[in-house]
């Protein structure tokens, strides 16, 4: 192993003593290492790696932003960002200025975080690992139609000086195992299951030497995926729900953290008017943590986000009460909030957006079984495909597991269904949550960039709408 | 000349440390942008990238890798790499690299951008949209300009440079009023050379003014809805849908789609003739190399419901057994219907008008299910009330042989032109 896994040097400050910032300026460089593998039913559809590197400047005048970034990571190439930024800023400040000269400076921060985690898996071991897999499935699940296993593997290393002087330099590897079953249903058709493992940290961190964990995870998909092929339908309308931990994490995530992101409050959302009303049930507690929850490294840890700023937990909803929004500094200077770490970007490409980190639903008191058996006719959801949000607080989510409750017990699997509501009416009904929590560690969130994000809660009772037949 | 000879000198690289095959693209583009958030530009943003992808094959085994830095250590460093990535891979008889020797060279769009024309664009399209739509607002409205060089070459000779520019804007918007809002909905599109003003872009008005109509809503009820109206944006997704679900690569490859062996079959209604072209006058956006390295081709994917063609690249059609699709690019021609949109809303007696869905990718058989967005409901022949909260179900297949009516005029972004759609057969409830 590596002692230490760094690969950018430091060109950003070796001249800080030389050169002048123009306005408000970070200088960023960044390095995103990625591998994707995807065996088909044993084919080897992608076997790729991606080093994408460089640098870039970010300069602020007047309320203007000028953004230029070049992939020559050099001396030469950190000073040519800079100008070009600056000419960008000045170009919008030719035509029409902002006029915001308001945010203060802040006090020097040094910040190192994940510099020495390094993989402890080779190249050969990943590739052996996952078709080692692959051959399980095909051995042990003789009546599967097809079976797909992809690894994705993402170490993101960014350096960071402001010119108020916050210098951060951080390394955060992330490694997802995807596994997707597909089965041929009695009545012809073919369902489908699919599987996120893995989360923050290298492949060796979660997979290597891990046989017995994968074969009993593949054991359980391959029974849900059995029992869903002879699954039903669910009927259409607004139903009684049980959303088991992994759901409630993108609840938390499309139906309440985006309509609270700072710029699309500012954009129109429904959740401007609406801070510091009531908008959940008292049971309900948000809250977008920075890097450690309750005793744990979350799954997307950040502790200075791209603007520079060292990232805080950002409470959303308290007992009930919309509290608080996600910022960048522009945004918390607008409504005279603290900003609490929220600026991510991509890629080196990319400027700094308000996105959320590893949004999650605080644990409650109760007993997953004891919601369950309180309902008498509603459906209990497990695993979400993908999710919607909207500025009215409506969202939607694919549901790919999940079970009819009848009288109390566990009834019929379903088909793929998707449901929705108004979150801010949903969350009203919510009359029950586990003591438990999940954090689903997989996934990806778009708006105008990609960017990873942790998601988690507990189970939640609720009411919501079902698409369904019938 | 000297990303040509950056490819050439990469799979020599290749060749020689024990490739059988190997293939490199070497592109840089050049990204421009302006940006604005809740109606203030506030952001000019410049990206220069330089790309390199290089595919090698060692015993019908491959690796692929990707970087950004030109110089020799990090070059000799990503053969190093992309080959033993193959050595540690499974063979596959259906690998391989293009091997067409017909080679091109194209140069097309505005190669260099306009920043005052393009702040002038946009700065007039969020006065006017003020002007015109005053309860629309927009969450982000962007103008951007991208200028590509690339070359592609591979280890059977086949060479081809491509230059182009081109302009686009997309917009994110919803409308509000005493504290309550519409949905949000987007535009995204490719920009005429000779547009002076984005509003008039086609769909950019209804889509504005549906947002400000969108304010209130209803429920839609408890009577049944049989009928619904696609907008194109909407039918157009769907279509993205059925081509990801039914004719590419992976579903072909695991025969996991309902059309595997369908070639020459009825799969959908008569009206639906459905091409991907990707070289055509009416559109602006043009693909002109393939993905995998051939010169891009149009072709038909459906004729009067017949399924013509899938859409698979080179590596898909070997490993399915198909034959390869002349282009892999997505840019629909729907051929348009007989009907107007007047005449098709009201020949509805009690239906839905949806011009955004928002859900997942449908189950391998097809089935769907997701909310319909920007929604309104249709009575008596008549567009009436904006809907909310409600949901749609269904199946592609059954939406492609349900199609009651496609409109006489084709509408789209610059990449695809579709019709209005009238279908049955999805289930909606509220």
């Amino acid at each position: 192993m590596k002692e230490d896994t760094i690969i950018l040097q430091d060109l950003l400050s070796a001249d800080q003593a030389k050169r002048q910032f123009i306005g408000e300026t970070e200088l960023r460089a960044q390095e995103n290492t990625s591998r994707r593998i995807v065996l088909n039913d044993g084919t080897l559809l992608s076997n790729s790696q991606s080093v994408m590197r460089g640098v870039s400047a970010r300069v602020r005048r007047s309320g203007s932003y000028g953004f230029a970034s070049d992939s020559d990571y050099s001396p030469a190439g950190v000073e040519r960002v800079l100008t070009h930024a600056t000419e960008n800023a000045g170009f919008l400040n030719g035509r029409r200025p902002l006029g915001k000269n308001y945010r203060g400076g802040r006090s020097p921060y040094k910040n190192e975080d994940g510099l020495r985690h390094a993989e402890r898996a080779s190249e050969a071991d990943i590739m052996r690992t996952l078709t080692e897999l692959d051959r399980h499935l095909k051995e042990t699940y003789p009546k599967l139609a097809s079976r797909r296993v992809i690894y994705s593997g993402l170490t993101m290393e960014k350096l960071l000086l402001t010119s108020d002087q916050v210098h951060s330099h951080t390394l955060t590897p992330r490694a997802i195992l995807a596994v997707a079953l597909y089965l041929e249903a009695p009545d012809g058709g073919m369902v489908e299951l699919y599987n996120v493992f893995g989360g923050y940290g290298y492949f060796g961190d979660h997979f290597f030497e891990q046989e017995t964990k994968l074969h009993e995870d593949m054991e359980k998909m391959y029974r849900a995926l059995d029992e869903k092929a002879g699954g039903v339908y669910a009927r259409g309308g607004r139903h009684t729900v049980v959303l088991d931990s992994d759901l409630a994490g993108i609840l938390a995530h499309e139906a309440i953290g985006h309509t609270v992101e700072a710029d699309l409050v500012l954009g129109g959302s429904i959740a401007g008017p609406n801070l510091g009303k009531p908008v959940a049930s008292e049971l309900v507690t948000l809250i977008d943590y920075a890097n450690e929850a309750f005793g744990e490294r979350c799954p997307v840890p950040i502790t200075v986000d791209d603007e520079g700023t060292v990232a805080k937990d950002a409470v959303l909803i308290d007992e009930g009460q919309l509290v608080g929004f996600m910022h960048n500094r522009e945004t918390a200077h607008h409504f005279d909030h603290e900003p609490c770490g929220n600026a991510r970007a991509y890629e080196f490409t990319d400027e700094p957006l308000v996105r959320m980190r590893n949004t999650c639903i605080v644990p409650g008191k109760d007993k997953l079984q004891d919601m369950i058996a309180s309902v008498d006719d509603g459906y209990y959801l497990i695993n979400s495909g993908n999710g919607q949000a909207d500025t009215t607080s409506e969202f939607m989510f694919g549901v790919t597991k999940g079970y009819e409750i009848k009288n109390g017990k566990i009834g019929r699997a379903l088909r793929d269904t998707t449901v929705s509501g108004v979150a801010f009416d949903v969350l009203k009904t919510v009359t029950m949550v586990s003591d438990d929590l999940t954090w689903s560690c997989g996934g990806m969130c778009g708006k105008k960039q990609m960017i990873p994000v942790g998601m988690g809660g507990p189970a939640i009772k609720c009411e919501m709408n079902i698409g369904g037949r019938g | 000349m000297e990303q040509l000879k950056l490819a050439e000198q990469i799979l020599a690289g290749a060749l020689e440390r024990g490739a059988d095959m190997a293939e490199c693209f070497v592109s840089n583009t050049a990204f421009t942008e302006l940006d604005s958030e809740a109606g203030e530009i506030h952001l000019a943003r410049h990206v220069a990238t330089d790309q390199i992808s290089l595919k090698v094959i060692v015993g019908k085994k491959k690796g692929s890798v990707s970087l950004n830095q030109k110089d020799d250590a990090s070059i000799a460093e990503a053969i190093e790499k992309a080959l033993k990535s193959a050595g540690d891979a499974t063979p596959d008889e259906a690998e391989g690299i293009a091997d067409e020797k017909e080679n091109g060279r194209f140069a097309f769009g505005e190669p260099e951008p306009d920043l005052d024309r393009l702040y002038t664009l946009l700065d007039t399209l969020i006065a006017d949209t003020k002007q015109a739509f005053p309860l629309v607002c927009f969450e982000s409205a962007g103008i951007h300009h991208t200028s590509t060089r690339s070359v592609y070459a591979n280890s059977n000779g086949v060479r081809h440079e491509v230059q182009n520019g081109r302009n686009t804007v997309s917009c994110m918007f919803s409308a509000s009023k005493d504290g309550t809002s519409s949905s949000f909905n987007y535009f995204g599109m490719m920009i005429p050379d000779d547009c002076t003003d984005l509003l008039a872009l086609d769909g950019v008005r209804r889509l504005l003014g549906d947002a400000e109509k969108q304010i209130e809503t209803v429920s839609i009820g408890d009577g049944a809805i049989e009928d619904v109206l696609l907008s194109p944006e909407c039918f157009d997704n769907m279509l993205e849908f059925a081509e990801g679900v039914l004719l590419s690569d992976v579903p072909l490859i695991s025969g996991t789609s309902p059309w595997k062996g369908k070639l020459g079959t009825k799969v959908a209604a008569d009206a639906l003739t459905w091409r991907s072209s990707p070289d055509n006058e009416q559109l602006i956006a043009r693909q002109k190399i393939t993905s995998d390295g051939f010169i891009a081709k149009d072709h038909t994917l459906i004729e009067n419901g017949v399924l013509k063609a899938y859409s698979l690249s080179r590596y898909g059609a070997a490993a399915s057994g198909e034959a390869r699709s002349g282009n892999t690019a997505s840019m629909y021609l729907v051929d348009p219907g007989t009907v107007s949109f007047e005449q098709m809303i009201k020949n509805i007696r009690r239906g839905i008008l949806v011009n955004r869905f928002s859900g997942g990718s449908p189950a391998p058989n097809g089935d769907f299910s997701g909310v319909a967005k920007n929604a309104f409901l249709i009575e008596d022949g008549k567009v009436t009330r904006a809907i909310s909260e409600t949901m749609i179900a269904g199946n592609l297949i059954d939406l492609l042989n349900k199609i009651e009516a496609l409109s006489d005029t084709c509408h789209g972004d610059g990449a695809r032109l579709v019709p209005w759609a009238h279908v049955k057969g999805i289930s909606v409830t509220g």
